[in-house]
């Protein structure tokens, strides 16, 4: 790996685990807050469509190094 | 690219807009973000790659090749101009907002030195260098954001006890209509944003600066969580604040964030979440300053009005004069826009959505997904989707006996109905079925689909 790219990994790493504070927080105020629930259920969506495009594209383009 | 498009998509929407919304009406403040959290990570997923494959510059360039229609990318610039001129100021006011508070100069010297600063960087930098800006402001943003918001939950006890503190004293918080009645405003709201989210051609664009749709698909995996965060993250800070600094009006509402930061954070870390925010809202109007200015100096002067004045086509470099001059008009413009409504940010978004969401939501899907789509269809999609949002938004527009039908839904059904009916006109053309085929791989040229050998 190139320096750039273990520069990338480490800025993806460290914005992903910040990012599970933010996570926490909000399950734990889903869990507090029943009513709202709804809208907790809807953004959902937006983590299937994001992590389902991406796992299969990644899948669909495994060889394509260039394209 | 991954980190380029949440820094445009952060803005001042995001800590001043939502946050002083939620403070003041509760969770139903928040619904225009929830939304648009959906739709931006979806309209990363589904148009992001196939835009990557075709390959040009600007939104409307798309339109232009796919319907093969010079008015079909005339109007699309236009839309794209007068919608980020909007939205540009609703940004330029939030950092004039940081400006005076943290200097205390007046709001008109903040919009000039905010505007200044971001114009200098865009006109010298380019698109390149502004998506790796963005990279570097996003990370700053990001981790004091965080630093923030953990601070608050655990000055207020952590979530369980402030949600309790909340339905104590504020018992139409945490409720979808903030006890108004209006079941249906949360979700009109929502829709709105979904719908003009999955459209962004500024955000989308960036899919244009990857190396390959590989990275594309890599960039939605990194986008997903930390957009799908930003959906309720944005909302705690509201919450905390009114437990944390209840009594807030005004304008001083819409900078819980900054108050919350200046009071518990070491003034290093409260000076970079400063610049975080500050760098939250110069990346979102870099962006669009960037990707509206190229609409007009590429797709409106280079490649329409241009070869007719001059009787000859225009060289690129031609383009990125009249591109940089644009700028300069939208800075001025966004200017005086921002005089005139300093106190009215969110508002001035919502109508930078509508302008854009249902014209460009259905004639990229028209053509992303529909052979048969003309640019009769397109360009009629176009006009009647940007007029009718704007008119059903600004007018309250309400149908008594189906509250259901909100504005924005109005507005994409009739553009829907505008998009088929037009296209019904005629036959695509032979260049049109050709881009067609090029975003759909299972097509050949002449728009038949390719029979698999068995």
């Amino acid at each position: 790996m190139t320096k750039m790219e273990w520069f990338g990994l480490f800025f993806v790493i460290i914005t992903m685990v910040a990012a599970l504070f933010p996570a926490v927080y909000i399950i734990q105020f889903f869990i507090a807050a029943p009513q709202l629930r709804y809208f907790f259920y809807i953004s959902l969506s937006a983590l299937i469509i994001g992590f389902g495009t991406g796992i299969y594209g990644l899948y669909k383009t495994r060889h394509d190094k260039n394209n | 690219m991954g980190s380029g498009y949440v820094a445009s998509f952060l803005s001042t929407a995001s800590f001043m807009g939502t946050s002083g919304l939620v403070y003041h009406e509760g969770f139903l403040g928040n619904g225009a973000y929830m939304g648009s959290t959906i739709g931006y990570i979806a309209g990363l997923a589904l148009f992001g790659p196939i835009l990557r494959r075709f390959g040009q510059f600007t939104i409307p360039d798309f339109l232009g090749q796919r319907y093969d229609s010079g008015a079909a990318r005339g109007i699309s610039a236009v839309i794209l101009f007068v919608g980020f001129f909007l939205y540009i100021s609703s940004q330029i006011i939030g950092v004039s907002v940081l400006f005076q508070l943290l200097f205390d100069i007046p709001i008109w010297v903040g919009i000039i030195v905010s505007i200044a600063i971001v114009a200098f960087y865009t006109i010298a930098g380019g698109m390149m260098a502004n998506a790796i800006i963005d990279a570097v402001q996003f990370f700053v943003t990001w981790i004091t954001a965080i630093i923030v918001l953990i601070l608050g939950v655990i000055k207020t006890n952590g979530i369980f006890n402030l949600v309790s503190q909340v339905e104590k004293y504020y018992p139409n918080f945490l409720t979808s209509d903030n006890g108004l009645g209006d079941t249906w405003a949360i979700w009109s709201v929502m829709l709105v944003w979904i719908i003009g989210s999955l459209a962004r051609a500024d955000l989308i664009s960036r899919a244009y600066l990857a190396k390959n749709v590989r990275e594309v698909y890599k960039a939605i995996l990194f986008v997903t969580p930390v957009i799908w965060v930003c959906g309720t993250f944005f909302f705690l800070y509201g919450m905390i604040g009114v437990i944390a600094r209840p009594g807030l009006e005004g304008q001083e509402s819409e900078i819980i964030y900054l108050i919350m930061a200046q009071d518990w954070l070491l003034p290093v870390i409260a000076g970079l979440a400063f610049a975080g925010f500050l760098a939250s809202a110069q990346s979102t109007a870099s962006t669009q300053l960037m990707v509206s200015s190229m609409a007009v100096g590429r797709d409106l002067y280079g490649k329409l009005i241009g070869p007719k004045l001059r009787k000859k086509s225009i060289s690129e470099n031609e383009m990125m004069i009249v591109t940089r001059w644009a700028m300069l008009v939208m800075c001025t413009a966004s200017c005086f826009l921002a005089f005139y409504n300093a106190n009215w940010i969110l508002e001035i978004i919502n109508v930078s959505m509508a302008v854009m969401g249902p014209a460009f939501l259905v004639t990229w899907l028209g053509g992303f997904l529909w052979k048969g789509a003309t640019k009769t269809g397109a360009i009629s999609a176009l006009i009647i989707g940007s007029c009718s949002a704007v008119f059903t938004w600004l007018t309250d527009f309400s149908i008594a006996a189906a509250p259901w039908l909100v504005p924005p839904l109005f507005s994409l059904i009739l553009t829907a109905i505008a998009f088929v009916v037009g296209s019904l006109f005629g036959q695509p053309s032979e260049k049109a079925l050709k881009v067609f085929s090029q975003i759909n791989p299972k097509y050949n040229e002449d728009g038949t689909r390719i029979k698999k050998i068995s």
